[in-house]
């Protein structure tokens, strides 16, 4: 895309616009000077050999200053395109002045803005296919009620209830995902028990695991940590459900909580298929889902592990995800905060 | 516009296959069907989708593009290559690319999610009603525009001398243009002719379908008369 000059640039190559427009007017001068200094020689009128002269130098000016301020044209041209949403739109950075360096850095800004807009895109299409499913469902049911196809029985009221359920949960983590990305959000830090809260966070996970076990583990014993315990239980309560959601129907997963000298990390391991490397660092994405096609019934938006990384990272610890032996995979987040370990802590609430 | 039809005796005999991952909408579609008078199989995924319909034969498929196992477009193209039958997909993303990816591999129709049930049974019904009307087709003549020839017996097409794959739609799309040479058809008039019913977002249907009609067989076999409709290719 970058050539070291267009050839219809001649002064491409010289570092700064000063430099440039003295080279242009140098010339301009010189040329004037020698046609009209060899006009007068060959016997031309004064005013004729003047005439010729300028005629000359403007030529000379045209030529040169060929490209100097091209490029702001240009980009006065691609803002406009940018105005109507066209971002395709790059312009000739191939000077060194001071005009080439802005062209570049517009370049990488449009670059930006292109990768922005993408992703803008993306968001809306996962959203609204996150929501088209549920209300495809709903108005199903409801139509086949209207048309008395289906009866209003304990079991269609049911489903219906689901799905609304299903939209809500959407609703509410688009809502915090929002809220969690522009920096509204400002942490409670408190210390708090963690048994009791890893204990209330897998409730929720619990009453949906049909057949999966989920086990609570605390170790050294109980601990108090100082951090928000509102949002350290949505991750909990995030991980376990996702956990739950890739078991076997007879698989057990493991909610552990460890008091390290730092702080405190959790870790969840279940035994499902695991997750391939490649796409360990994307599951962390706001809409990935391990399998593309699956819209899962149990409301797995792919947003509960983009929302358990913003909350870990608002903490300034770490989450990631690992292979576990023999299959499986293991979530870690690490939150820093003060630890404080008492074999009678008083939970909190019970 | 779309009347719901009370159950027919006569369409009992036809037997609809429901592909679709998601349990609610999948019953729902079943039971309206069902209501309707005819025979109705789920599968909840891909192979399971692929496997069924071999094993049953079903006169229709309702497809859902996003499965679990295979992706609903490769499931259209493996029932396709097997034995043609109508195809209704279901989609939640509605980019022209999805659409025009759907019509590629074999789908004769598509409705986006959420979709309306009466127009759900409304376009089945016309797909079906396709299906026994091909066979009264037997007795009529080849057509051609250009190069294209349709053969309504075999519903076998050739350009140049050689076969073309076109759907159920595309080639009842085709025919009907071919057989009326000169003439402009509008998007409403081909709704009721060629599809059987008229939907308010019909016009793209239509659109699509030419489209997609224009990359396998050529962009000048059906011209484009712009604030009007369309018309055969004019013979070349």
């Amino acid at each position: 895309m970058k050539r070291p000059h267009a050839p219809e640039r001649p002064l491409d190559p010289l570092p700064t616009l000063k430099l440039k427009l003295s080279v242009v007017i140098f010339a301009a001068v010189a040329v004037t000077v020698v046609v009209f200094w060899c006009g007068l020689r060959i016997g031309l009128w004064p005013s004729l050999a003047g005439v010729l002269a300028a005629l000359v130098a403007l030529g000379v000016v045209r030529i040169l200053a060929r490209g100097i301020t091209s490029p702001l044209r240009e980009m006065a041209d691609a803002t406009d395109a940018m105005a109507r949403g066209d971002f395709s739109r790059r312009v000739t950075a191939s000077s060194r002045d001071d005009i080439g360096i802005l062209a570049r850095s517009f370049n990488r800004m449009a670059e930006e803005l292109a990768e922005t807009d993408r992703m803008r895109r993306d968001l809306v299409a996962n959203v609204s296919h996150e929501l088209r499913t549920p209300i495809a469902a709903l108005q199903a049911v409801l139509e086949n009620l209207v048309d008395g196809v289906e009866t209003a029985d304990a079991e269609t009221l049911a489903t219906m209830l689901a799905q609304v359920e299903r939209l809500g949960r959407l609703v509410q983590q688009m809502l915090d995902l929002s809220r969690l990305e522009s920096g509204a959000l400002a942490l409670d830090c408190r210390p708090f028990d963690v048994a009791s809260m890893l204990e209330r966070a897998v409730r929720d996970a619990r009453s949906r695991a049909l057949g999966v076990r989920i086990e609570v583990e605390v170790e050294p014993g109980p601990f108090a940590l100082v951090a928000d315990e509102e949002r350290l239980h949505q991750v909990v309560a995030n991980l376990a459900e996702n956990a739950v959601r890739h078991s076997p129907p007879d698989g057990v997963v493991t909610v552990r909580a460890v008091a390290t000298a730092t702080g405190a990390r959790f870790e969840v391991v279940d035994q499902g298929p695991g997750i391939p490397p490649a796409e360990a660092a994307r599951v962390f994405e706001r809409f990935y889902r391990a399998d593309a096609a699956r819209a899962s019934a149990e409301g797995g938006a792919g947003l509960g592990l983009a929302i358990a990384r913003w909350i870990t990272e608002l903490h300034g610890g770490d989450i990631s995800v690992s292979a576990h032996a023999p299959h499986g995979c293991r979530m870690v987040a690490t939150i820093p905060g003060a630890v404080d370990i008492r074999p009678a802590f008083e939970p909190v609430i019970r | 516009m779309i009347a719901t039809a009370s159950p027919t005796g006569a369409s009992s005999d036809f037997s609809v296959l429901v592909i679709e991952d998601e349990r609610p909408i999948a019953d729902a579609v079943a039971a309206r069907l069902r209501n309707e008078g005819y025979r109705v199989d789920i599968a909840a995924d891909g192979p399971s989708g692929v496997a069924a319909c071999e094993e049953l034969g079903p006169d229709l498929v309702v497809l859902d593009l996003m499965l679990p196992g295979i992706d609903g477009l490769e499931v259209c193209e493996r029932i396709q290559r097997r034995r043609p039958v109508p195809v209704l997909m279901l989609t939640a993303r509605d980019t022209e690319d999805d659409l025009l990816r759907g019509l590629d591999v074999g789908a004769d129709d598509y409705m986006t999610k959420p979709f309306s049930m009466r127009e759900l049974s409304a376009r089945v019904r016309a797909l079906l009603r396709r299906v026994e009307r091909s066979a009264e087709r037997r007795d009529l003549p080849v057509r051609t525009i250009g190069a294209v020839a349709l053969d309504p017996a075999a519903r076998r097409v050739t350009r140049s001398g050689r076969a073309v794959h076109l759907t159920p739609t595309e080639f009842d799309l085709c025919y009907f243009l071919a057989s009326r040479p000169g003439r402009v058809t509008t998007r409403e008039e081909l709704l009721v002719e060629v599809w059987g019913y008229e939907v308010p977002s019909g016009a793209r249907t239509v659109d699509s379908h030419v489209r997609s009609i224009r990359r396998k067989l050529g962009a000048e076999v059906v011209r484009t008369v712009h604030g009007v409709g369309y018309a055969a290719g004019s013979a070349a």
